[in-house]
């Protein structure tokens, strides 16, 4: 039996979660209701409630993401989302319920907590493809983004300690993969369109390779050179002019299946870092890897492989 | 199903057979067929198994030396008649009582340069009767062809340089026999041949499919055979649907079949295009 007590004016903590079992074992937990939660601020309840041992201790949100249970699940400490992400560990009574929503994150109420757009990927690529330190001022001049901007894109980052930060606000650590995982969830290509070449995927590269227009080859082709995993369905595409670009290359609109898509860069940071090989021109893999992490199926499974090597390979590209 | 052993051995004789002709003029021979297709699109990466193994060449009565009759150069080397048919032979080893896969070798004339009033012989010059086996549709295979380097898929040293014909001309016969066998209402109406003429046009660019059908527009020697190849084409591939229900039929069950389906619509289209070009 479980019981929920709701002890206003309490300074602690804003309810009780009262568990009992038939044989009358009892424990109370600490309800904690949030707006919104990340592991930095569950660090800070903590400190708060002092004292308290984290099995004690649950928290409520609308929304936890994935990197904020996994934290809290790590220590011990109970949740509860709007989405249907739970999490509750007890010895007495003994019960242990977990479950994984696979309803998405509910859109970020603010426009300033998105990671879209031009400038929002070009710090995100910068951070990820070069090592800190990073100034804010130094990042601001060397992207041509504002001051105000910067700061606010790291804090967010910082929030979700995806980045740390020493005195001056000067990022000294970087996680990179995180930060990738973080961006897919708001990554928006401007204008992309699906294409046919008639004559296959082999001859759309041998086309890629004489060409003289500026692309850039994303997607699980161009991760199939950095890290093969899976053959290619879809070849993705940046280019300047989505429909000269087709009509250079013989691609037809496609009204059913088409194997190519093709896609305006949100930021011509997209072709930079670029690598070249087998005359082919392949984005960067940070840039591979956030295209690929907005698909689904073997788009999926293709990123976590790409994320393994880059891993274990990070001299490679950083 | 064919396995590898058979694509091995059906190269083989096709290299056999040329050898065995080398002393012709090599202007006068021109390999035709799947095994023609299979040499033209060996890149072209397709989900069909080509599972015919013949050997076909076109012989140029115009052009072939008389002397001495490919019909002894052939009987010489151990080539025997098929069912005593006119041009259609077995490879040196196979005969009526004991067929083998891929040892079949037709010798064919197109029809507009036949002679005489045969209805299958080709009645080459010289003591050749029953040699060649006239067929029509195979004209524009003698002015639509390149030299080839035609290799065993063993042992790759072993190469022999012929002509081999181009993929206008294929598609031209490849339509040709479609159309004829069903306006018979004929049983060998086969999926490959459709799956055939896929791959050629998978396996060649536009701008070279135009070149070369706008080349063959203008041979006057072949203006017949042409525009009936023409029409056969549009009957059977771009106006007409005969085409596309044997392809489909042919389609893997697989994750392909849309990709497939959309690649032969478009080329297809495109093949119309290029016919309304050279008008």
């Amino acid at each position: 039996m479980v019981e929920l007590d709701d002890i206003a004016g309490s300074p602690l903590q804003d309810a009780w979660l009262r568990i009992r079992s038939t044989e009358g074992k009892e424990t109370l937990i600490a309800v904690e209701f949030k707006t919104e939660f990340s592991p930095k601020s569950a660090e800070t309840i903590l400190r708060k409630l002092e004292g308290a041992k984290p099995r004690d201790l649950m928290l409520v949100a609308p929304h936890f993401t994935q990197r904020t249970q996994a934290y809290l699940r790590d220590r011990g400490i109970a949740f509860l989302d709007f989405s249907g992400n739970a999490y509750l560990k007890l010895d007495e009574p003994a019960l242990f319920v977990s479950a994984v929503s696979n309803e998405p994150a509910p859109a970020p109420e603010t426009g300033n907590r998105r990671l879209r757009g031009a400038k929002a990927g070009r710090l995100l690529r910068h951070i990820c493809d070069y090592r800190p330190p990073f100034s804010v001022s130094a990042l601001a001049r060397e992207l041509s983004i504002d001051v105000g901007n910067v700061s606010r894109y790291l804090e967010l980052l910082n929030r979700e300690a995806l980045v740390v930060r020493g005195p001056r606000g000067v990022v000294t650590d970087v996680d990179w993969e995180g930060v990738l995982r973080r961006w897919s969830l708001d990554y928006r290509m401007p204008v992309q369109d699906r294409y046919h070449d008639p004559r296959g995927l082999d001859h759309f590269r041998a086309a890629l390779q004489k060409t003289d227009a500026r692309y850039v080859l994303s997607g699980v082709s161009a991760a199939s050179f950095y890290a093969p995993y899976t053959a290619e369905t879809t070849a993705l595409c940046y280019c300047d002019d989505l429909h000269s670009f087709a009509k250079a290359l013989g691609l037809r609109t496609a009204e059913r299946s088409s194997n190519v898509i093709l896609a305006l860069p949100f930021d011509k940071v997209v072709y930079d870092r670029t690598q070249v090989r087998s005359d082919l021109t392949l984005a960067a893999p940070s840039q591979v890897a956030v295209d690929l992490l907005t698909g689904r199926g073997r788009d999926l499974q293709q990123a976590e492989e790409l994320l393994r090597w880059m891993r274990e390979h990070e001299s490679a590209w950083r | 199903m064919p396995g590898a052993e058979d694509y091995i051995l059906a190269r083989r004789n096709l290299i056999q057979v040329l050898e065995t002709l080398r002393y012709y003029t090599r202007e006068a021979i021109v390999v035709v067929g799947a095994q023609a297709v299979y040499l033209r699109t060996e890149r072209t990466a397709l989900p069909f198994s080509p599972f015919t193994l013949d050997s076909d060449l076109v012989v140029d009565p115009r052009l072939l030396q008389v002397l001495p009759p490919i019909r002894e150069t052939l009987a010489t080397h151990g080539y025997t008649h098929r069912k005593g048919q006119p041009g259609l032979y077995w490879a040196p080893g196979a005969n009526d009582e004991r067929p083998s896969n891929g040892a079949q070798v037709d010798i064919l004339v197109p029809e507009e340069f036949a002679l005489g009033n045969g209805r299958r012989d080709a009645n080459l010059p010289g003591e050749n009767g029953g040699a060649a086996r006239r067929t029509a549709g195979l004209e524009a295979t003698l002015y639509d062809r390149d030299l080839c380097e035609i290799a065993d898929l063993e042992q790759s040293h072993r190469v022999i340089e012929a002509y081999v014909a181009g993929p206008a001309a294929l598609i031209l016969a490849k339509a040709e026999k479609i159309a004829e066998r069903s306006s018979q209402g004929d049983p060998r109406l086969k999926v490959k041949d459709v799956t055939d003429v896929f791959r050629v046009l998978r396996g060649h660019e536009r701008d070279d499919l135009e070149r070369r059908f706008r080349s063959l527009a203008e041979v006057k020697d072949i203006a017949a055979s042409f525009a009936h190849g023409i029409a056969a084409i549009r009957g059977v591939f771009v106006s007409g649907t005969l085409g596309q229900s044997l392809f489909v039929a042919g389609l893997p069950d697989n994750g392909d079949r849309g990709e497939l389906l959309d690649s032969y619509g478009f080329l297809m289209e495109e093949l119309g295009a290029i016919l309304d070009a050279i008008r």
